[in-house]
């Protein structure tokens, strides 16, 4: 072998959980996210698995999607949404008799929901073992990142905070797949070093025996000293934490819609939803929603085809041909990169999971395909996960990476911008309130420590880089405006009830039972 | 959540710009007026911004600094910094008449990331342990 790949794909979904609300458009977001990217990626993977494919690749979970896949309502919920979908495509079926190119395509649908449900029931709802499975089956690294996806390079200022989120993370991975990762995903690759009275986020990734984490590739070339292999190799930070740079080439390939594979014309056209292009009363029986909202039914290829009905068998043989390009491409730069650094050089791929399928419905296809290629057709390009790669080449370049992340222009703009900067003074406030919780006295113990677990919750849910990206692209920006100030109000009036000494139980209760996150971890860590 | 304590938050964007957010409890204002023989409605709300890189800060030593005229309606400010790859910390005040700064609030430091690769390429290579 002449060079290693390093697929790590971050699985996300900030927690839409609405217990008051069924049928809410967020929660969609998650069940479209499990019926498109996780159920196909998980069959694309057990598929191999069967094989006796020899694979490696990364998963990173994000805590706030484990506690949602492990949540019995929202599990009942997508049921329901399977069942509508069915319903939906069977509908569609009778509706489409007479147009056999659609007909077709309904019937894929159909199919597809019908082996959600199948595949659902199999792992008993809940998809967290199906990735504990691909990971005992020696194949998947599985990693953890912050509770609630905080981006952590605004929150150093509050060392505590940032500890929180990571602790958490880790103590919920623990819980789940009964083990401590040795990795960790940071959120939207945010990186940021030590400064001032801010601790190097790789001081506190050290501090909880972490070995590794990935960033994007400014972190990694504008570190200091100059990284000699760039890219290509990890670098250790002063803290001892390894880190692992993106590849943009192969970021440009599997991500771009314009220079990359997803654009292709023959790829169905993703925007074409028919809960957009049918009338509401045709739709709204199966969404429950009074406005047009997505129903995961698409039948269109892509723009520049003249988007006609999409054809899957000469989407299949396009995804062929992106994933043999892909294949020579990656065994292309492996060898010239070997020849230049004299060892094997590591091309890491990192993606969010909800590419494959959600945004680029070939994409688990594709991806499959890929790995089948370089188990089976190839000795130049080894599949690896990091601790794979740091067993061959345990010694690496001294270099403190830069503040970096993996959003627009690469730093923090996306989550500090005019349009939601107004929620970082609020909530430093609310953290430095902790300490109030802390002092407090003459408060019957069980109270105050439910008080302070839901003013926990609040603040971690409000600290999701979510809902900061929402207002600055300006999409769901209402609701994400709304969650933040919601979660806001929620501490304000839980400190309120601080400052009396008095706690009003009925209505922690009612509202733990609505934002429910890491309960058994905030029962067992914290007061 | 309006009790702000007196407070300035200074955040890093990107190698150029930065944010600042400030609070200065009337108390403080009229304290700060007391304490320099100064009337604060009539002098100028100014950020002052200090260069402290690979110094501990005492309000008097940053290598330089520079000033922004700001109104008192305001609490933030974005800021476009020249020098990347540099510490900074932020000072929310009043200058009076005579040029004489009075600062109300002191910021954190930020550290201002690199704008392209490091001039230097000395290698320390460390095994993993």
């Amino acid at each position: 072998m002449k060079g290693c790949l390093l697929f790590v794909l971050n699985t996300h979904m900030p927690f839409v959980r609405n217990a008051a609300q069924p049928h809410s458009e967020e929660e969609n977001w998650l069940f479209e996210a499990i019926t498109e990217s996780y159920i196909p990626l998980i069959e694309a993977l057990s598929g191999l698995v069967r094989d006796g494919a020899r694979f490696r690749i990364t998963i990173s979970l994000t805590p706030c999607l484990v506690a949602q896949l492990a949540d019995p309502l929202l599990q009942q919920r997508y049921l329901g949404y399977l069942e509508d979908r069915v319903r939906l495509a069977e509908r569609e079926m009778a509706r489409l008799g007479g147009r056999p190119d659609f007909l077709r395509l309904a019937q894929m649908y159909h199919q597809h929901f019908v082996r959600c449900r199948r595949v659902f029931a199999h792992w008993n709802h809940d998809l967290t073992a199906a990735f504990a499975f691909l990971r005992d089956a020696g194949c998947v690294e599985l990693l953890t990142s912050a509770a609630t996806h905080a981006y952590l390079p605004l929150w150093t200022l509050y060392p505590r905070a940032a500890r929180l989120q990571i602790q958490l993370g880790l103590q919920q991975h623990q819980a789940v797949f009964g083990e401590r990762p040795q990795g960790f995903w940071l959120p939207e690759c945010g990186f940021a070093p030590c400064c001032g009275r801010s601790p190097g986020i790789d001081e506190l990734l050290q501090e909880e025996g972490i070995r590794y984490t990935f960033l994007n590739a400014n972190g990694i070339l504008n570190g200091h000293p100059r990284p000699r292999f760039g890219v290509h190799a990890p670098v250790h930070s002063p803290h001892g934490v390894v880190a692992f740079g993106r590849d943009w080439g192969i970021h440009d390939l599997v991500w771009l819609e314009d220079k990359g594979y997803p654009g292709d014309p023959c790829y169905l056209d993703g925007d074409r939803d028919i809960g957009y292009e049918l009338e509401l009363e045709q739709v709204a029986p199966f969404t429950h929603i009074d406005r047009p909202a997505g129903t995961g039914i698409k039948y269109h290829r892509g723009k520049r085809a003249g988007g006609g009905a999409y054809d899957p068998d000469a989407a299949f043989r396009r995804c062929d041909a992106h994933a043999q390009h892909f294949f020579h491409w990656c065994q292309e730069r492996v060898q010239a990169l070997q020849a230049w650094m004299g060892r094997k050089p590591v091309l890491v791929a990192m993606f969010d999971t909800e590419h494959f399928g959600h945004w680029w419905r070939e994409g688990p296809t594709w991806l499959e395909l890929v790995l089948r290629k370089l188990v089976y057709d190839q000795q130049t390009v080894e599949l690896v996960t990091a601790s794979d790669y740091l067993r061959q080449y345990p010694v690496n370049q001294e270099v403190t990476p830069s503040l970096s992340s993996w959003g627009y222009q690469g730093y923090s703009e996306s989550w500090l911008m005019g349009r939601n900067h107004w929620l970082y003074p609020r909530l430093y406030r609310a953290i430095e309130r902790l300490d109030e919780f802390d002092a407090a006295a003459g408060i019957a113990e069980e109270a105050l420590r439910l008080a302070r677990q839901q003013y926990l919750r609040e603040l971690l849910l409000a600290q999701s880089s979510d809902f900061a990206f929402m207002m600055w692209r300006e999409s769901s920006r209402q609701y994400a405006e709304e969650r933040v100030r919601g979660h806001v109000e929620n501490m304000e009036a839980i400190y309120a009830q601080l400052r009396r000494g008095e706690f009003d139980r009925a209505w922690l209760g009612a509202l733990q039972e609505q934002n429910n996150i890491f309960s058994t971890q905030m029962a067992e860590n914290f007061l | 959540m309006n009790e702000y304590p007196d407070r300035a938050y200074f955040l890093p964007k990107d190698p150029h710009w930065t944010f600042i957010w400030w609070h200065v409890s009337p108390e403080t204002v009229e304290r700060v007026g007391l304490e320099g023989g100064f009337d604060p409605l009539q002098a100028q709300w100014t950020l002052r911004i200090h260069d402290v890189t690979d110094i501990l800060f005492d309000d008097t030593n940053s290598h330089f600094h520079f000033d922004v005229d700001i109104s008192p309606e305001i609490d933030h400010w974005y800021l476009e910094i020249w020098a990347a790859d540099r510490n900074y910390c932020a000072q929310a005040g009043f200058k009076t008449a005579a040029g004489r700064f009075h600062p109300a609030v002191t910021s954190n430091t930020i550290c201002l990331p690199r704008d392209g690769p490091s001039a230097s390429n000395e290698e320390s290579w460390t095994t993993l342990t």
